[in-house]
């Protein structure tokens, strides 16, 4: 990755440390991360992969402030911000858009929750409306819309907000393969050009690649990070950049790490 | 495919189809467009309805002219419309108060439920006191309650309101209560995350989510109302349909007491294709979306 790049990357890192998470149900406690640390520079991009049912939610919201570690903290530029969701914009794998909004107004909607006027808030999205390739579409309302286009749609609304960190929860996971694809180039592209500071959660592990800078696996319940793997693939990535062996290489590596309960554990990497 | 190039190009082969944008017809107002579908679709479902009551009638008018019953006991069909056409200065006159009951009744019946619904969803102590009195309330028996209203606040409007009031309010407050508890708890999660407070929560995604059932309610309710007007009157009034069709049977005038309940019928049906046009101008993406939906599955 060249160095020039850097220089103009917006947003904050983002640090999660030592996080542990125990739940309660009917009597028995369930702990569902155990001391978790993984961690974002500015203006990269890093995934979490998991199997099913390991924890990745449960991390995403308290990532996101939605719900409080039992201990550890979530820190941004150093700072400790457990449990304050306001640094984060989040995109959830259903595109919850609203049905009696328009588009425009979909995607203005996190910026009038934070008190601005519909009309500004509209006049803030409408540029970005042509980046995100729904300039023709800002009247319709999301039922006329394609399951890719609303997603984008509902990454639009995310990004618009300009919070330090942008949270993506499977942002794809509904989608069919081919939608899901273009998606996953289009994202990589988008990112390219803004820089954002990101956490993806998924288990896709393919998208995994194409997207990071840095994959951390989870292992199964109570999670620890197994392994953090440094992407080093080019960028800008491409359809052909799925091909290489490199590509294939990560991938394997990967789904052996998710699926081998034979393989060792690998020891937590501490921030660095 | 390359990515280089910087204005993006969009959803290249995206598949699942796209819909072109809704374009407006030149010079016509927006509102004037929305109502345009609904009404065509009415007539074409409303002409088999026309056929069945033509068909009704029909039938009355025969089995009348062959039995040849007292006319104070089963006039026929025509005898009904042409006296309904005699009187029809006397009806409308008294049509008009009951469609001005019907109207207030229903107004102030909307104000109590939403500020009730409203009140037990933002309160769990609300919750709690208020929904079993409002169970409660549907346990009283207008029949009974209704001339006390009379005895109580004499024959004007208010009796009448107050009847109407009660038998309708139910309907809508827990039709909003229900849609109120369809909001989706991820959405409400999406709404906190961008740091919209309970009262945006409340605006901004709750009462849109409510709207669909909070209609399904307001018709159970206008059907009712009518009734409830010309219940109201019945028990004592200066004028109204109720009153009306008291006063004719009393005077065994049965045609014009028949006259009198096709006109109540009217105005009920009238009142409920009212409420799909009010949801039509409320809610414009709602019918167009369900079809879409019905459409693709």
């Amino acid at each position: 990755m060249t160095g020039d790049a850097r220089s103009e990357r917006h947003g904050s890192s983002i640090e999660v440390a030592g996080v542990t998470k125990t739940f309660a149900r009917s009597g028995a406690s369930l702990m569902v991360l155990d001391q978790i640390s993984l961690e974002a520079r500015a203006g990269e991009f890093v995934s979490v992969i998991g199997p099913s049912g390991c924890g990745k939610s449960t991390m995403f919201n308290i990532l996101a402030g939605l719900e409080t570690p039992d201990c550890g903290e979530v820190r941004m530029d150093g700072r400790v911000v457990t449990g304050q969701c306001e640094h984060f914009a989040y995109m959830p794998q259903k595109d919850l858009l609203f049905g009696w909004r328009r588009v425009i107004d979909n995607a203005a909607l996190g910026l009038e929750l934070q008190g601005m006027k519909r009309s500004d808030a509209r006049a803030k999205v409408e540029p970005l409306l042509e980046t995100f390739g729904l300039s023709d579409f800002a009247r319709c309302y999301p039922f006329e819309l394609s399951g890719g286009m609303r997603q984008r749609v509902a990454l639009l609304r995310t990004v618009v907000q300009e919070r330090p960190v942008i949270l993506l929860d499977e942002p794809f996971g509904a989608l069919d393969y081919l939608t899901r694809t273009d998606l996953q180039l289009w994202l990589s592209q988008m990112w390219e050009r803004f820089h954002w500071t990101v956490v993806l959660i998924t288990h896709d592990v393919p998208e995994a690649i194409l997207l990071s800078d840095r994959i951390y696996v989870l292992g199964p319940r109570p999670s620890v990070v197994r392994r953090c793997v440094e992407v080093d693939l080019g960028r800008p990535r491409d359809l052909d950049c799925l091909g290489t062996s490199r590509f294939a290489e990560l991938e394997e590596l990967l789904l052996h790490e998710l699926r081998g309960s034979d393989a060792p554990l690998v020891r937590t990497r501490g921030p660095v | 495919m390359t990515l280089t190039g910087a204005p993006f190009q969009t959803t290249a082969g995206e598949p699942g189809g796209t819909f072109a944008p809704a374009t407006r017809p030149e010079g016509r107002p927006g509102w004037v467009v929305r109502l345009r579908e609904p009404l065509r679709l009415g007539f074409s479902r409303l002409w088999p309805a026309l056929v069945g009551l033509a068909v009704l009638i029909g039938l009355w008018q025969l089995i009348v002219s062959l039995i040849h019953p007292n006319p104070t006991v089963l006039p026929t069909p025509a005898r009904v419309a042409a006296q309904g056409w005699t009187n029809r200065g006397q009806l409308w006159s008294n049509a008009v108060p009951t469609i001005e009951e019907t109207v207030v009744g229903m107004a102030c019946a909307l104000a109590v439920s939403a500020i009730l619904a409203t009140a037990i969803d933002l309160s769990a102590i609300a919750r709690r006191v208020v929904y079993p009195l409002l169970v409660a309330s549907q346990s009283i028996p207008t029949i009974v309650i209704a001339p006390l209203f009379v005895i109580w606040f004499g024959f004007g409007l208010l009796p009448k309101v107050l009847v109407i009031v009660l038998v309708t309010f139910f309907p809508t407050t827990v039709s909003l209560l229900e849609g109120f508890n369809a909001t989706e708890e991820e959405a409400s999660r999406l709404i906190r995350s961008m740091g919209g407070g309970r009262l945006a929560e409340f605006w901004k995604l709750r009462v849109p989510t409510a709207l669909p059932f909070f209609f399904t309610g307001l018709r159970v309710a206008v059907s009712f109302a009518v009734l409830a007007a010309i219940f109201g009157e019945w028990v004592g009034a200066v004028n109204g349909l109720g009153i009306y069709m008291e006063l004719e049977k009393n005077a065994l005038r049965t045609d014009l007491v028949f006259a009198a309940v096709v006109l109540t019928a009217l105005i009920s049906m009238i009142l409920y294709a009212l409420t799909f046009v009010l949801q039509k101008l409320v809610m414009p993406w709602y019918s167009r979306s369900r079809r879409i939906e019905r459409g693709r599955r």
